[in-house]
């Protein structure tokens, strides 16, 4: 990774500067001391091994101690911990602290230095006291200038490792939340003067003393060039301190006149990292966070625009789908109401029918009843009518009997007839036979004969008509018994339907009781009919107005969708970065 | 009436279905009721007409004639004689011929006729 690989060795060289300060201040101080210090013979060299050992020693011990502050950053940097970004943020926090320790550490040991030199260079050679204590004073006098521009000269570069952990994968707002910020601008440029203007002022004073002290001695004065050098020295790191104060202002304030302007702009997004310090930092930080809220408020404006247009096409679409629901329910609502008006037609009409379906079940039950009194009547002759045929059967069969006697009788008299003819006939023969003396009783004989002929005759006619008589007497016994026979089926089907009238005069009586029942009903469904046919005309009246109040609101929701797609347009050309 | 016819006092006019046969009354002793012994005169005809059930037995002796009806007619009449070759016909009892209300009816032997038809049902039966 790219902002990974841009950490490696970061920590190394985020200190780098601090020992260029050290011995930048331990020049100042070397010179100083060859200036203004009468060495005793003898006592340079070893003064000079215990500088450097003790210079490098501490300087060494130093940046370890600068290293192990730097864990995290030193970690990221070689790969042995992972970018994540609360390694990062430890990071920032680390390098955000560098300078300050870098502060201490620097003048911590160049004081302690100073001071080890002094105790430590009379255990090795004589030397005065005096020069013992003013090595001291000048190692107390060059160690904050020299941590003061070790302080400085490190900003710069925590800007940049802030730079490369924010290109590692750190959020922006999240380096500004690692580091605190701290409002020290006031305290830490007074700070920053006292040390400029006092270190010099303490070195040029003494360096006075030191010049009039060596004058009033005999072959006093001594070379100038120590005093010019450490002049130009102690210039160089005031106007490298005064410029390093003024990168440590005006640096971030320009890159943040830059933010704002792009602010201004209207081209936010993601914030961008501006290194500073103290009040530039917690400026910075601001500006990102007011950024980020923009850049927030914005999205949160333009999905509430985007929210409101797709709302208000779907309240659109939905007042459409509303209005013509609304109108389908306001033509349903009136096909209803026109059927119920027609249920209630039919309502009044049934209710009408039913009394009159009622009124016809009273009048079948009393037809019933009467049909019911009728065929018991109509039972009763049939059974009359039985009797009389039976009785004529009875008759019939007597007549027949009657007949059949006389028959006997006429075969009788034809009998008597036929020998009555017969003899008048051997009559008239032997008269015949007798000649003329038997003439008259031949004449006698015929007439006799002609009598039983005609009684024979008459027999004949008789028996004829007895015959007929007889079919008669038959075929009216066989219908009299068939109308016997009918009688009785007649009586028992007058007897049924007796029965059947029966039945139909119950159930004439239950439904003449069910049809006032349902005619009772009837009436009642007709009234709450009534009362249905005036609540769907209310229901159609209302649905009729909340139809014409969709429509006028689907008007204003067409023109309230313009405005938010206006609006949704405009806040879109806002956030566009 | 020719010379040669015979006056006869009545005849007995019977009738057999739809013919007519006349008998001298000296020939009848008696009428009575058909005898299943005595012949029936439609034999002499179709001979397969059956005798009525008012039939009449004319007896003569021991035999007899059964016909349908019988009359007496008791006035003289004149028996015109039967020409030789008709005189064997129904084994000789045709006697002659009378005229009775303008039909002309043969006259026959009575105890012949029956004769006859006695011995010709008897030869038929045999």
């Amino acid at each position: 990774m790219k902002g990974v690989a841009a950490l490696e060795k970061k920590s190394r060289w985020l200190t780098g500067l601090s020992t260029v300060a050290v011995f930048a201040g331990l020049a100042i101080a070397v010179v100083y001391a060859v200036a203004a210090l009468s060495f005793p013979p003898g006592t340079r060299l070893v003064f000079g091994i215990l500088v450097v050992v003790i210079s490098v020693g501490f300087n060494v011990a130093g940046d370890a101690l600068e290293q192990r502050r730097l864990k995290t950053l030193r970690g990221l940097g070689d790969g042995t911990i992972a970018p994540r970004p609360q390694a990062l943020a430890e990071a920032a926090r680390e390098a955000a602290r560098s300078p300050d320790v870098s502060f201490g550490l620097v003048l911590g040991l160049v004081g302690g230095g100073a001071v080890l030199v002094a105790v430590t260079w009379p255990l090795f050679c004589d030397v005065p006291r005096a020069t013992v204590l003013r090595v001291g004073f000048i190692g107390v006098a060059v160690a904050p200038l020299t941590a003061v521009m070790a302080n400085l000269i490190a900003w710069p570069r925590v800007r940049v490792v802030l730079r490369a952990l924010v290109e590692a994968g750190l959020p922006v707002d999240a380096a500004y939340a690692a580091v605190p910020a701290r409002f020290e601008l006031k305290p830490r440029l007074v700070l920053f003067a006292g040390v400029a203007t006092l270190t010099p002022l303490l070195l040029v004073a003494d360096m006075a003393v030191t010049r009039l002290s060596k004058l009033a001695e005999p072959g006093g004065g001594g070379a100038m060039w120590p005093v010019l050098v450490l002049g130009g020295l102690v210039l160089v790191m005031v106007a490298a301190c005064a410029s390093l104060v003024g990168s440590v202002l005006g640096a971030p304030l320009a890159e943040l006149a830059k933010e704002t302007e792009r602010l201004a702009r209207g081209e936010y997004g993601q914030p961008r990292l501006v290194p500073g310090e103290f009040e530039t930092w917690a400026a910075a930080g601001g500006i990102a966070l007011l950024e980020v809220e923009l850049a927030n408020t914005t999205r949160r404006v333009a999905e509430a625009t985007s929210s409101i247009v797709t709302s208000t096409t779907d309240l659109s679409s939905g007042r459409s789908e509303h209005l013509s629901a609304a109108e389908e329910q306001s033509a349903a609502l009136a096909a209803t109401t026109a059927t119920t008006e027609e249920l209630a037609r039919s309502a009044r009409q049934i209710a009408l029918n039913a009394q009159r379906v009622s009124e016809l079940a009273r009048g079948t039950l009393d037809a019933a009843r009467a049909g019911k009194s009728s065929a018991d009547a109509f039972t009763g002759a049939m059974q009359q009518v039985r009797e009389g045929n039976q009785a004529i059967a009875d008759s019939v069969v007597r007549l027949n009997k009657r007949v059949q006697q006389v028959g006997r009788i006429i075969e009788f008299i034809n009998g008597i007839a036929d020998k009555s003819d017969l003899l008048a006939l051997n009559a008239e023969l032997e008269g015949n036979k007798a000649g003329e003396v038997g003439r008259g009783f031949s004449l006698v004989a015929a007439e006799m004969r002609r009598l039983a002929e005609s009684v024979m005759h008459s027999t004949a006619e008789i028996a004829r008509l007895i015959e007929e008589i007889r079919d008669a007497t038959n075929a009216a016994v066989m219908a009299t018994e068939a109308g016997v026979k009918a009688t009785d089926a007649g009586a028992a089907l007058a007897q049924r339907v007796s029965e059947g009238l029966a039945r139909i005069v119950e159930f004439a009586n239950l439904s003449s009781d069910a049809m006032q029942s349902i005619s009772l009903a009837t009436g009642q469904q007709q009234a709450g009919t009534d009362q249905l046919v005036a609540s769907m005309a209310d229901i159609l009246n209302s649905t009729r107005a909340a139809a014409d109040a969709s429509r006028a609101m689907e008007s204003t929701h067409a023109e309230l969708l313009v405005v938010t797609k206006e609006l949704d347009g405009a806040v879109r050309q806002e956030v566009k970065p | 009436m020719s010379a040669t016819d015979t006056v006869v006092e009545g005849v007995v006019l019977c009738r057999v279905g739809g013919d007519r046969l006349a008998v001298l009354p000296s020939d009848v002793v008696g009428v009575e009721l058909p005898d299943a012994k005595c012949p029936y005169a439609g034999s002499l005809f179709d001979g397969t007409t059956p005798s009525p059930a008012d039939a009449r037995l004319l007896r003569h002796e021991l035999s007899g004639l059964v016909v349908d009806a019988l009359e007496v007619h008791a006035e003289p009449l004149s028996l015109m004689r039967v020409p030789p070759a008709l005189r064997w016909v129904v084994g000789g009892a045709l006697m002659g011929f009378v005229q009775v209300g303008g039909s002309l009816w043969p006259v026959v032997s009575l105890p012949a006729l029956s004769r006859h038809l006695s011995a010709r049902s008897g030869a038929v039966r045999s």
